[in-house]
């Protein structure tokens, strides 16, 4: 049912949720927020995703913080922002550095809510262009007055409509959930026909 | 049976036209972990507690425990079918159960599903499970007596139609016995029956559906089941289901009983929800709200005003004690919500006393103001009379020397004690109630031997009935002992000693002839 086969692991977003707002006040601070949450997109695409070992090597409580603030030093010195290095070494030296994915998304989600942008999940039975995702951001932004980043999936299942989940906020449109509801409506009313009338839909000399 | 294809095409092309297409907006959330009838779900950030939820496989649940990040949801119904990760909805709506006299005469689980295999409920209406019990303007004091049919709960511990009557004792003293009686008792009375089943053997709700269908009492019961092999959380919403049912009926003005067999079972359901929740355990592990838990579901059976109706709910809630142990937490809490016990006490019902009711600390607090005139003349210190004969009883045991005062104050009682037995499914109509207590409390059965009271009882009942019609009628139709109908039955039982005495002639050589 659901799309996300990531792991949600409540004691842990909490944690990264701190971490996360602190970088971000930081990042305000000095004026660089963008790029602060940019390289940390990047942190997570383009080094954790390619190179699972290291995410291994972080999370593990084998190698010594020395080592891990050593590594940092080496991997990122040359590229990273001053500021998302001493984070990340602040996160080595508090043991934290398992949560990195978790701050990368919170820190997403500050920033997000700062620039008044909203992730809007899009879901479709077949493929949409430019023109709808359009659409829909307007009409979002016409609603909640928020700017929509749209992340579009396909699913056949639906088989027509659209339906957008905005935070926990499901909105429904698809033709598959309409022909769910309709056969509830016709079985509730239905009841109402069988009390009134038992033997309206037979033969009166039938049974 | 036949359908008409071209009549149900415009049927469903009706409802086509009809439906409106409408976004489906809702919240939800994804489960994070599942066991137990427990689910943690994240998200669900608007859910209020107490609301349904609805899992993929259509399962629904109730919103329990609201934390900072995940949101406890009780499951009512199949947990095996649900998944980490499954997307869970919540759907703006309390849980509720279908209503009305369609629910007579079935066997339902907890939310109202038939489970008797005698088709879909056929009804339009359903009521909320949790509501708010009515407060002191929509009520009226208990007035209307709620008659079991038990000679020694009638007399004793009477019962008025809007009364919480607590039934605690062991296990095997009787407890079901009682309530399966008061409900047999309420044939042609209008009153409708709720038999909620907590955590029973369904071996044992089985016999109990059997009896009431035997005695033709399912005619005008219901009976919820939420067996021992019921998960949990439907173990506990069950009781609230069953109010909700009899409620339907209390506000159309007409009157209800409602049997919780057993509230003991219903704690322990919440006990483990709470303890899966992670709530606090306070005293017996129980969580803090347990008292909660039973007073706001008892507190629902009422009498209402006239000006509402003048419907009630009696409820008849069992407890079951563990070697007599009443000041344990949960028979201590009942007991201090309902308006008095009826105890049964087992070494009563292995002497052979059934109803095992322990009258000294058996107590009912308003149900005298619900007993007919008649039967507060004749029962007025009845009570209390057995309570003081079992001390005398216990004294008289050490083997002195009794005066005549004890010796016959010991010889009443003895015949009291018989005449208060009485067997199970045979619920016994108030005025002969009346009669044969007003025979016993008179001394007209002092000269009867003990073992032969009950047979005088029955004889003296069916002579009434056969050939004293006259003086039945005028106390049916009074309810009430005045002098001369008195007299009448005074002159009626005298006659009745003379017939009773000669058969009692009779018998004797019959039975000397036949040991012979």
């Amino acid at each position: 049912m659901s799309k996300s086969n990531q792991q949600i692991d409540v004691g842990r977003q909490q944690v990264a949720q701190v971490y996360a707002k602190a970088l971000i006040e930081a990042a305000e601070a000095s004026g660089q927020t963008d790029a602060v949450v940019e390289q940390l997109d990047s942190l997570v695409d383009d080094v954790l995703d390619q190179h699972a070992d290291l995410e291994t090597l972080f999370a593990s409580a084998l190698v010594s913080e020395e080592e891990k603030t050593s590594i940092l030093d080496r991997v990122f010195g040359a590229q990273a922002l001053p500021l998302v290095l001493n984070f990340l070494k602040v996160l080595a030296r508090r043991e934290r550095l398992d949560c990195v994915r978790a701050v990368q998304q919170q820190a997403r989600k500050i920033y997000n809510e700062m620039r008044g942008h909203v992730a809007v999940q899009v879901r479709t039975a077949a493929p949409i262009d430019s023109n709808i995702e359009r659409l829909i951001s307007d009409g979002v932004k016409e609603e909640l007055g928020l700017t929509a980043q749209l992340e579009t999936t396909t699913e056949p299942e639906l088989i027509g409509g659209v339906v957008l989940r905005i935070g926990d906020k499901v909105f429904d449109g698809s033709v598959a959930t309409q022909l769910r509801r309709a056969r509830g409506e016709m079985i509730r009313r239905s009841i109402h026909e069988i009390q009134s009338g038992r033997d309206r839909f037979s033969y009166p000399e039938g049974n | 049976m036949k359908f008409k294809a071209d009549e149900i095409a415009s049927v469903i092309q009706k409802e086509i036209e009809q439906y409106q297409s409408q976004i489906d907006v809702r919240e939800v959330g994804q489960v994070l972990e599942v066991g137990d009838g427990m689910a943690r779900v994240y998200g669900l950030s608007g859910v209020m507690t107490g609301e349904m939820v609805e899992f993929p496989s259509g399962t629904i649940g109730l919103a329990f425990n609201l934390e900072e990040t995940s949101v406890g949801i009780i499951i009512l119904g199949d947990y095996l079918d649900i998944n980490e990760g499954d997307e869970v909805k919540s759907t703006g709506k309390l849980l509720s159960v279908p209503v009305g006299d369609a629910l007579l005469g079935r066997v339902v689980d907890g939310l109202g599903n038939p489970i008797d295999g005698l088709g879909p409920i056929v009804t339009d209406q359903s009521r909320p499970v949790e509501v708010i019990a009515p407060g002191v303007a929509e009520r009226q004091p208990v007035c209307e007596p709620m008659q079991t049919g038990i000679k020694a709960v009638d007399a004793m511990t009477p019962i008025g139609r809007g009364q919480r009557e607590l039934i605690i004792g062991d296990r095997k003293t009787g407890k079901t016995a009682i309530a399966i009686d008061a409900i047999i008792n309420q044939k042609n009375t209008g009153v409708k029956c709720f038999y909620v089943a907590i955590g029973q053997k369904d071996s044992t709700t089985a016999t109990v559906i059997e009896a009431l269908r035997k005695h033709g009492a399912m005619d005008y019961t219901t009976v919820i089941v939420s067996g021992a092999s019921t998960p949990a959380p439907l173990q506990y919403v069950a009781p609230y289901s069953g109010t909700a049912m009899a409620e339907h009926f209390m506000h159309n003005g007409e009157h209800a009983l409602v049997v919780y067999d057993d509230l003991t079972r219903q704690a322990q359901a919440y006990r483990q929800l709470s303890l899966l929740a992670r709530r606090p355990p306070g005293r017996e592990a129980y969580p803090g709200d347990v008292f909660y838990c039973h007073s706001r579901l008892l507190e629902r059976s009422s009498k209402m005003s006239d000006a509402l109706g003048g419907g009630s709910i009696t409820s008849l809630p069992i407890i079951e004690t563990l070697e007599g142990e009443v000041s344990a937490y949960i028979p201590t809490n009942v007991i201090s919500i309902t308006d008095g016990q009826i105890y049964l006490q087992p070494d009563l019902f292995f002497a052979g006393q059934r109803p095992a009711m322990n009258a000294g600390i058996s107590v009912s607090r308003v149900g005298g103001a619900a007993q007919i005139k008649a039967m507060k003349k004749v029962s007025g210190g009845l009570r209390l009379d057995l309570a003081a004969f079992r001390e005398l009883e216990a004294f008289a045991q050490l083997g002195t020397d009794l005066d005549a005062a004890t010796q016959s104050q010991l010889d009443r009682g003895y015949r009291m004690i018989e005449l208060l037995k009485q067997g199970q499914y045979v619920p016994l109509d108030v005025y002969d109630q009346v009669l044969s207590i007003y025979a016993g409390t008179r001394g007209h059965l002092d000269k009867i031997d003990a073992d032969r009271v009950l047979e005088w009882e029955q004889d003296f009942l069916n002579f009434m009935r056969d050939q004293k019609p006259e003086v039945r009628k005028e106390l049916m139709d009074t309810n009430d002992l005045s002098d001369e109908l008195i007299a009448a039955i005074e002159s009626a039982i005298e006659e009745f000693q003379r017939q009773f005495k000669s058969k009692g002639q009779e018998d004797a050589p019959q039975e000397a002839a036949a040991e012979a």
